[in-house]
């Protein structure tokens, strides 16, 4: 790859592109759904291919070329009308998404590129069937032919789109001054949306002045030409109809024009895309992008760059005041001077610390976007109709968490269809709406993220899961009869566990749901599932906004200090010694009520060391939580809250159970900082770690809110 | 031996240059120099002569602060912080089982490489950057079984002592840092 540009550019860049496509073809699908195709989308869509081509010619990158090169013509032929938009041509189109994922990664991998041949067959065929060019096609009477003969073919065909949609045309003629015509035309274009489809700009047939514009503009528009006239009017624009007479559209337009069905009935064989998906290998397996890469607004950047330009300046006046301290003798003032300018490098630093997070943070909806592909595709295969409603993409995370987050999610979304959402039948029988619905939410709460992901399936019956849980004795029968129907419901998250007789074909294989929890648990993320049955199911996570710098309770236990993220504890409290209690070997509190069991931190990690001071009637309990599960950690002290930056502890030492990573505080001090999700679950006996709370349900472990 | 000027050999280390020795003194520069010989960094564990490839060394530090880290293995020191990254800390003799030495001022830490991650290991004193051609080295003799003789890459006769030259992928295996869990529950 001898490109002027490095070939590193090309992937990120390049699945960009493929990802703008996709959401363009998802747009066009929905509006071929409501039965009005949007030009823009289709247009968009040939944009970004046209861009790949080039792109992928640019770094040589040949089959990608060749599959854009073929998409390009597909497209245009649709755009312009000569191929017909169906459901079939759209498969085709998502399948060459899918291809390009699997080119790009066997071009960043630099393994061979899978075989595109019968895709590229397929587009072809598909371009290859042109409708007809003549009779059969709506008819453009009185239609002034100094004006059908300016079009282009698009519009021509934009115009004819208009009349087999019943929309009424009108001739909008606008007169614009010369010095102000591109901001006139935008504002009248803007307005003219509102009432439907911009189909061209034709220069005036009357005579423009020296300093005037005078434009015709075509509009197709399902408004009447009084409501055009009364929104548009004046200001030297005039509002007429392009036809006396409206043109009548054939008999149900052209969309049952033997001719196409024929093709049509032809194309949707042709066009099968069950046989495509095999020999793209891998193409399913991640969603992660493949680059590390973070394109990034320079506005951000620049932003950082002023701030770094600004602590200079504080720098070098730091320099002076202290070259100045030394030289005279006049210490009080300057060391006044050192302290303020130190108080203010200090703001700007926290300044910079913040704008280089917010470099890091990118939308969800680059992960939306995805899922969306996977529901329509999971959709199809399972046989079951589903409408996605996306709200929150622009909501922000650290674009670490969001590359992450693409595989939980989709593991959820692939459980809501296999296992929430009923068929068809199901859902009418029930007295449902025959289409399911799947909700994707993303917002911020404080400096957390919630998403949710609702169906509006058969949710989760609790009976059926203990049920399961019994059979395959996973934990004993007598427990699992003393659970809540709460408790039970998370044992869906326990590894291996499935309430599937047979392995389905989306998901079923008992491996989604504890590879999403303890992937959301990195995160440092918190998963909870709420359901009714009958009525759907709710799975909502809840994320830090950035995995790089947290806020951390610093505590001290047996003379060690370590680091809690703040986000996982719920309060902290000083009880005396004498309210401690012990259930069954086993030492608990009541809080408000509440029977809290305790785990001492020195012995869960095997600390030597006592307590420096302290008072021996007291002792510090953080609440922490994981889920439903609280316990309270005994600590011997509690020294603060700060904002520390997180560190990995890398390959040796991330196995450690307990341990999340590390962190400085001042003075060079590394401090540990603690996994609760981890401490937690060994607490309560989740997990294979060894258990404080004892062997069988003896210690009630509290629930809900 | 007399402990050498830290200082210098660390220099000489980090800009790679090839470096003169006695018998390059004696001989005079007019000797032709051999450009297949490995360098590495010989040092003294519990009193054996050790050796690593230049290449695998980052740095020469002396011992810093470092922090325990629970449910680790005895020879996991802790954590320590260079320039700004956290690193894992690795006490030698312990790894290798060797008798461990009261501290001198002699310790060092090096900082080396392994899989692109930095690990320290925190070794008695460091010795001399010696030359060794690639037939000097010998394989282990099958002798050295056992665990110990997993963390040998080869051995080496230098100015008659013998260097025994470390597997840092073996002697750094991830999955030995994390200590044994006590015994799971039944039920889990």
């Amino acid at each position: 790859m001898s490109g002027e540009r490095p070939s590193s550019e090309f992937v990120p860049e390049a699945q960009e592109v493929v990802e703008e496509f996709s959401r363009r073809l998802l747009e066009l699908e929905s509006g071929q759904r409501a039965g009005e195709e949007d030009p823009e989308a289709l247009n968009a869509a040939f944009r970004a291919i046209h861009s790949l081509k080039g792109l992928a010619g640019l770094f040589q990158a040949g089959p990608i070329a060749s599959l854009s090169h073929a998409l390009e013509n597909a497209l245009d032929g649709l755009r312009l009308g000569r191929i017909r938009l169906q459901p079939a041509t759209l498969d085709v189109l998502f399948a060459a998404v899918e291809a390009f994922a699997a080119l790009l990664a066997a071009y960043d991998q630099g393994t061979a590129a899978p075989d595109i041949g019968p895709l590229l067959g397929k587009i072809q065929t598909m371009s290859g069937q042109t409708a007809p060019t003549s009779g059969g096609r709506t008819r453009l009477t009185g239609i002034d032919e100094s004006i059908l003969g300016v079009l282009t073919e698009y519009e021509e065909h934009r115009l004819r789109e208009n009349v087999r949609l019943g929309r009424n045309l009108f001739r909008v003629h606008a007169s614009f001054d010369l010095l102000a015509i591109d901001v006139g035309i935008e504002a009248l274009k803007t307005k003219l949306k509102e009432f439907g489809e911009v189909i061209t700009y034709l220069p005036s047939a009357d005579a423009s002045t020296d300093d005037r514009i005078e434009l015709d503009i075509l509009v197709g528009s399902r408004s009447q030409l009084s409501a055009l006239v009364d929104a548009l009017a004046g200001n030297g624009v005039t509002v007429h109809p392009l036809v006396d007479a409206p043109i009548e559209p054939e008999q149900d337009g052209g969309r049952s024009l033997p001719a196409i069905d024929e093709l049509g009935q032809v194309r949707d064989d042709a066009l099968r895309v069950d046989d495509l998906e095999a020999p793209l290998p891998g193409t399913d397996v991640s969603l992660r992008s493949l680059s590390q890469t973070v394109r990034v607004d320079l506005a951000r950047l620049d932003h950082l760059m002023n701030l770094i330009g600004e602590l200079g300046v504080v720098h070098a006046t730091l320099i002076d005041t202290v070259e100045g301290l030394r030289m005279r003798g006049t210490v009080v003032d300057l060391a006044r001077q050192l302290q303020s300018q130190l108080r203010n490098m200090a703001r700007k630093l926290s300044l910079l610390q913040q704008g280089i997070l917010d470099v890091r943070m990118v939308p969800l909806g680059q992960v939306f976007d995805k899922l969306a592909r996977v529901v329509r595709k999971l959709g199809r295969e399972s046989g079951k109709e589903i409408r996605l409603g996306i709200s929150g993409a622009e909501t922000e995370l650290d674009k670490l968490i969001v590359e992450e987050l693409s595989d939980p999610l989709m593991h959820m979304i692939r459980n809501c269809i296999d296992h929430g959402i009923e068929p068809r039948a199901e859902r009418t029988a029930a007295g449902k709406q025959p289409v399911g619905r799947i909700e994707l939410r993303a917002f911020q709460r404080g400096n957390r993220v919630v998403i949710e992901v609702e169906d509006d399936g058969r949710g989760i019956d609790w009976r059926q899961v203990r049920d399961v849980a019994i059979r395959r004795g996973v934990l004993p029968e007598d427990e699992l009869r003393e659970m809540t129907p709460q408790h039970i419901i998370e044992l869906i998250f326990m590894p291996g566990f499935t309430t599937r007789a047979t392995p389905g074909a989306l998901s079923g294989r008992g491996v989604g749901m504890d590879v999403v929890k303890t992937n959301i648990a990195r995160l440092s993320g918190i998963i909870d599932v709420e359901t009714a049955v009958g009525r759907g199911t709710k799975l909502a996570v809840t994320l830090p906004v950035t995995l790089a710098i947290i806020q951390a309770l610093v505590i001290q236990s047996a003379g060690q200090t370590f680091c809690i993220p703040l986000n996982s504890v719920l309060e902290s409290v000083m009880v005396g010694r004498r309210e401690v209690q012990t259930v069954e070997g086993h030492q608990v509190i009541s809080l408000r009520g509440k029977t809290l069991p305790l785990a001492s931190l020195s012995r869960l990690f095997g600390l030597k060391g006592s307590a420096p001071g302290g008072d021996p009637e007291r002792i510090y309990v953080v609440v922490v939580a994981l889920a439903q599960h609280r316990i309270g950690l005994v600590v011997d002290d509690l020294l603060g809250q700060q904002d520390v930056v997180i560190k990995s502890l890398g390959s040796a030492l991330r196995g450690v159970p307990g341990i999340a990573g590390a962190t400085e505080l001042g003075g060079g001090r590394t401090v540990l900082l603690l996994d609760v999700s981890a401490l937690v679950e060994e607490a309560v006996g989740l997990t294979g770690g060894p258990s404080l709370v004892g062997t069988g349900g003896a210690v009630e472990v509290i629930h809900g809110a | 031996m007399a402990p050498r000027n830290d200082d210098i050999w660390q220099a000489l280390v980090r800009v790679g240059e090839p470096l003169a020795t006695e018998e390059d003194y004696e001989h005079g520069y007019a000797r032709e120099v051999r450009q297949d010989l490995q360098r590495y960094l010989a040092f003294r564990v519990s009193g054996e002569l050790y050796g690593l490839p230049i290449a695998e060394l980052g740095e020469i530090t002396k011992p810093f602060d470092t922090t325990p880290v629970p449910r680790t293995a005895e020879f996991v020191i802790g954590i320590g912080n260079v320039r700004g990254r956290v690193i894992p800390i690795v006490d030698l003799a312990r790894r290798l089982r060797l008798s461990v030495q009261p501290p001198t001022g002699n310790a060092r830490v090096l900082i080396v490489h392994r899989a692109g991650e930095p690990y320290g290991l925190l070794v008695d004193e460091v010795h001399e950057v010696v030359q060794i051609a690639p037939e000097a080295l010998e394989m282990p003799p099958g002798a050295i079984a056992g665990p110990k003789g997993a963390f040998i890459a080869a051995l080496a006769r230098h100015a008659g002592e013998i260097v025994i030259v470390l597997d840092l992928m073996t002697l750094l295996e991830p999955r030995d840092f994390v200590r044994l869990q006590p015994t799971p529950r039944a039920r889990a």
